[in-house]
Parts: structure tokens; C-alpha cells; sequence
């Protein structure tokens, strides 16, 4: 916490109760850090609160109950990271402008990105995510449809936690799809209009 | 009522429907085991196609082969045989035939790509174990739908009405009254209601044996409790077999009473 222009660099955090905490910062870098194994009711793998002008690059982030936290953070550059096997892979609390989010890949996290609003203001582009369906008709290996990375059922499990318990039913693949059809519920610019076709596993 | 069973068993063995339903899930098996050979990948996706299917076919069989053989079953209930033990007979006969498909058809592609070295040996028998329940619960309340209705179209489509209301229309009602009444604890009353479904107990059930329990146990103590420790399973194990019994149990009363 206060505590600007720090660098954290190649650390494994594994097997924590809560998680890494960062806050109040401005100016940090984040390279090639590993995440991992936070898998408890209560924690997560990083949790960002007020930090800005921050870059997150090549970071693992696996097997976490949240992968990120974010809130009340601004300007930050996300790119090159791998979000694997996570319950949310981004929670996005809210007051959070101007992030993006690029080259990263987003595989089988039962959510991939959670918003508590309608109001989006961060950029998703050129991500790999393991959800996508689409296609890509002219091979530059950029998928042809945008792809929407906020579900209707995360959605609903921001508004009503308990909902959680019908994870995985069929109901809930149906509206899922219809909201994929035409979004209602969820920020309707929140899409990654180039979505990979191939993870970036080099 | 054993010689019954066996003889419904061996017919139902011998018919094509049974080897297309023990293909079927052999091909499912082996398909999802060679595109991937991560077995605790396959035991996810085949929870999603059994959950579903189960119920679907275990209703459709049992409407389908009670009409079927009710000739028979009047032949039958002409000659000094005690009425329950025809039913239940009839009854057994239809689950453990579909069951028997359900575990070889998934057991030989799993065994074959080792799965009694791997650990998730204990997963793949909660899956079948949930299969089976799923069939024994399913087929005995189509025998009901069955010996409700004398009309065979009234029965069929109530059996289809009361799966999709069962597999689909169910959760819908579920997150509706979850999402009104959002305001007011809701943790023991979400559990309470999916106690009262089998497809919810048994798509619980599988899920608490994988790694996402913890993201339910998220939410409150109540699920911490219900979802962290062995309470859950044995809560949602003895809630099924009550599932099992009632319809059984409403078979043998009905049965007794009906008129031919």
C-alpha cells in the first residue's frame, strides 16, 4: 500500500488464504508472476484496489477462486497473461476506466469476466478465450464474430450470490445463449472484436 | 416377482433399443476419451450429457414399455400372481436393464484407458452411481405417468412434459423466486428446493465432488457448511434414494388398487 514505482517480478504465490493485495499505488509493474492454487472460499490471486498507470504482463494466473480483483483501478495495461482454470478469472468491482486487456488467454475459467454494471469503459482486444465459438473464414487467425466475455450468468450471480447453485444447469445454458444473441443484462460494448483462434502458449 | 423381473430383464436385453442406448454410450465414451485423454475432463462433459439424457430416456423407456406389454401384463394378471409383484417386477426389469447399459457402456471405455490407475476413480463412480439413480427415479415415475392414464398419447406427452419440467422449466422457476425475493437470506431455502428435484440433487452432488465446491461455498456460511464438508453428500445421497422410493412405493399402491 503507498507505495509507488515498485516492480515484482518472477514470484510464485501459491496455496494462500486470501491472496496478493495491492493498493493505493501508482506506477507498478507486474512481470511474470505466478498465481496459483488460491482455491478457498475466500481468496483470490491478486486483488488490485486504487492502483493506476499500472502494467500487468506475462503473469500465470491458475487455479485461483478470483484470478484478478479489481476495483477503483484505472489506466492499467493487462497483456501477455494466461488466466487458467480460475472461478472468475477478472472481477471487475466497479469504478474501474480505461483498462486494457490484450494478447491474454482466458481458458476454461468457469467465468471469464464479471461486471457489477452496465457502464464499461475498458477495452478487450485480441485475447485467446477457450469459451469463444466463433469462427474464421479468411485464416489470419482472428476470429470473424466478437466474442462476449461477460455471461448472463455471472451477471446474475453478481445481483443474487445464491443463484451460484444453479451453476451448470441446462436452464442456464439456454439464457446464457439467448443473452449472447442479443445482450440485455450486460454491458452490450463489452465484446473483444478480435479474439484469437490459437492460445499464445510460447 | 423374480421370475418376472427376469423375464422383462431378458426381454428388454434382447431388444434393439437397449443395444442402441448401451452403443450409444459406448461411442460416447470412447469418443470423448480419444479426443482427450484427460479422464477427469471426460467425467465433466459426460456429467452434462447424463444429467439430461438419463432422465430423458429413463421416462421415455418406461412410458414406452409399459404400454407396450400391457397385453402381456393383463395375460399376467389373470393367472395367480400377487398384482405388486408383476409391476414392481416390470418395473425393476425396465431400471436394471437401462442401468446395466448406462455402466457398461461407460465403464468399458473407461476402465480400457486406465482408469484404475487414475484417481478420479471415486468421481467416475459417483457419476454412475448418480446415473443409476437417475434411472431407477425417472423409470419409476413413468410407470406412474403410465398407470394414471389409460390413454397412451395423454401418457407419453405427459412423460415428456414432466422431464422438460424436471430438466429445464424447474431451474427457471428456481432463479426466479431466487432473484425476487434477493433480499432475504436465501441459502437454506436454495438448498431446500433443490433437495425436491433429482436432476439439480444429482448435478449437485457431482459438483461437490469437483474442484468448483469451493466457488459455491462462496457465498455463506450456509453453503460453506453444505458444500466444504461430507454433510452435502450425505444429505443428497439419502434425499435421492427417498426419490427412489416414493414413486416405487406409489407403484406397488396403485397397482393394487387399479382396474384392468
Amino acid at each position: 500500500m503507498f507505495s509507488n514505482n515498485d516492480l515484482y517480478e518472477n514470484n510464485t504465490f501459491e496455496n494462500n488464504g486470501a491472496g496478493v493485495a495491492v493498493m493505493f499505488s501508482k506506477k507498478i509493474k507486474m512481470l511474470t508472476n505466478t498465481f496459483k492454487e488460491n482455491w478457498g472460499t475466500a481468496s483470490y490471486g491478486l486483488l488490485l484496489k486504487e492502483i493506476n498507470d499500472a502494467e500487468i504482463t506475462g503473469n500465470i494466473f491458475k487455479e485461483n477462486t478470483i484470478g484478478i480483483n479489481i476495483e477503483g483501478s484505472n489506466r492499467i495495461r493487462y497483456t501477455k497473461n494466461s488466466f487458467i482454470k480460475n472461478g472468475w478469472a477478472i472481477k471487475v468491482r466497479g469504478a474501474c476506466y480505461t483498462n486494457i486487456f490484450s494478447n491474454n488467454n482466458f481458458m476454461y475459467n468457469s467465468f471469464d469476466v464479471s461486471y457489477n454494471s452496465k457502464l464499461n469503459d475498458n477495452k478487450f482486444d485480441k485475447n485467446y478465450w477457450s469459451g469463444y465459438t466463433g469462427y474464421d473464414l479468411d485464416k489470419d487467425g482472428i476470429g470473424d464474430v466478437p466474442y462476449r466475455p461477460v455471461k448472463l450468468f455471472s451477471y446474475i450471480v453478481n445481483r443474487t450470490p445464491e443463484t451460484i447453485i444453479l451453476m451448470r444447469s441446462l436452464f442456464i445454458d439456454m439464457i446464457d445463449f439467448s443473452e449472447k444473441v442479443s445482450p440485455v443484462f450486460t454491458p452490450d460494448n463489452l465484446l473483444d472484436n478480435y479474439p484469437l483462434m490459437k492460445s499464445k502458449n510460447d | 416377482m423374480l421370475k418376472i423381473l427376469k423375464y422383462s430383464f431378458y426381454d428388454l436385453i434382447r431388444s434393439r433399443w437397449s443395444y442402441v442406448y448401451l452403443l450409444f454410450y459406448l461411442a460416447l465414451g470412447f469418443v470423448l476419451l480419444f479426443l482427450n485423454n484427460d479422464l477427469s475432463k471426460a467425467v465433466i462433459t459426460l456429467m452434462n450429457v447424463i444429467i439430461i439424457l438419463v432422465p430423458l430416456i429413463g421416462t421415455i423407456f418406461g412410458v414406452m414399455y409399459y404400454y407396450n406389454s400391457k397385453e402381456f401384463t393383463e395375460l399376467l394378471l389373470a393367472q395367480p400372481i400377487k398384482r405388486s409383484s408383476i409391476f414392481l417386477g416390470q418395473y425393476l426389469g425396465v431400471a436394471l436393464s437401462l442401468s446395466m447399459s448406462l455402466i457398461i457402456g461407460l465403464g468399458l471405455p473407461f476402465t480400457m484407458y486406465g482408469l484404475f490407475q487414475s484417481n478420479t476413480i471415486w468421481e467416475f463412480l459417483l457419476l454412475l452411481i448418480t446415473g443409476t439413480f437417475l434411472t431407477l427415479i425417472f423409470t419409476a415415475l413413468a410407470f406412474n405417468i403410465a398407470l394414471y392414464n389409460e390413454n397412451k398419447i395423454k401418457g407419453f406427452s405427459y412423460a415428456i412434459l414432466f422431464w422438460l419440467f424436471m430438466a429445464v422449466i424447474y431451474d427457471g422457476l428456481f432463479l426466479m423466486s431466487l432473484i425476487m425475493f434477493e433480499s432475504y437470506p436465501l441459502d437454506k431455502f436454495s438448498i431446500g428446493v433443490t433437495l425436491f428435484n433429482p436432476i439439480d440433487l444429482s448435478r449437485i452432488l457431482i459438483l461437490l465432488k469437483l474442484d468448483i465446491s469451493a466457488l459455491l461455498g462462496y457465498t455463506g456460511a450456509v453453503f460453506q457448511k453444505f458444500f466444504g464438508t461430507n454433510l452435502g453428500v450425505i444429505l443428497s445421497c439419502i434425499a435421492l434414494s427417498i426419490w427412489v422410493f416414493l414413486p416405487t412405493f406409489n407403484i406397488y399402491r396403485k397397482s393394487k388398487k387399479k382396474d384392468f
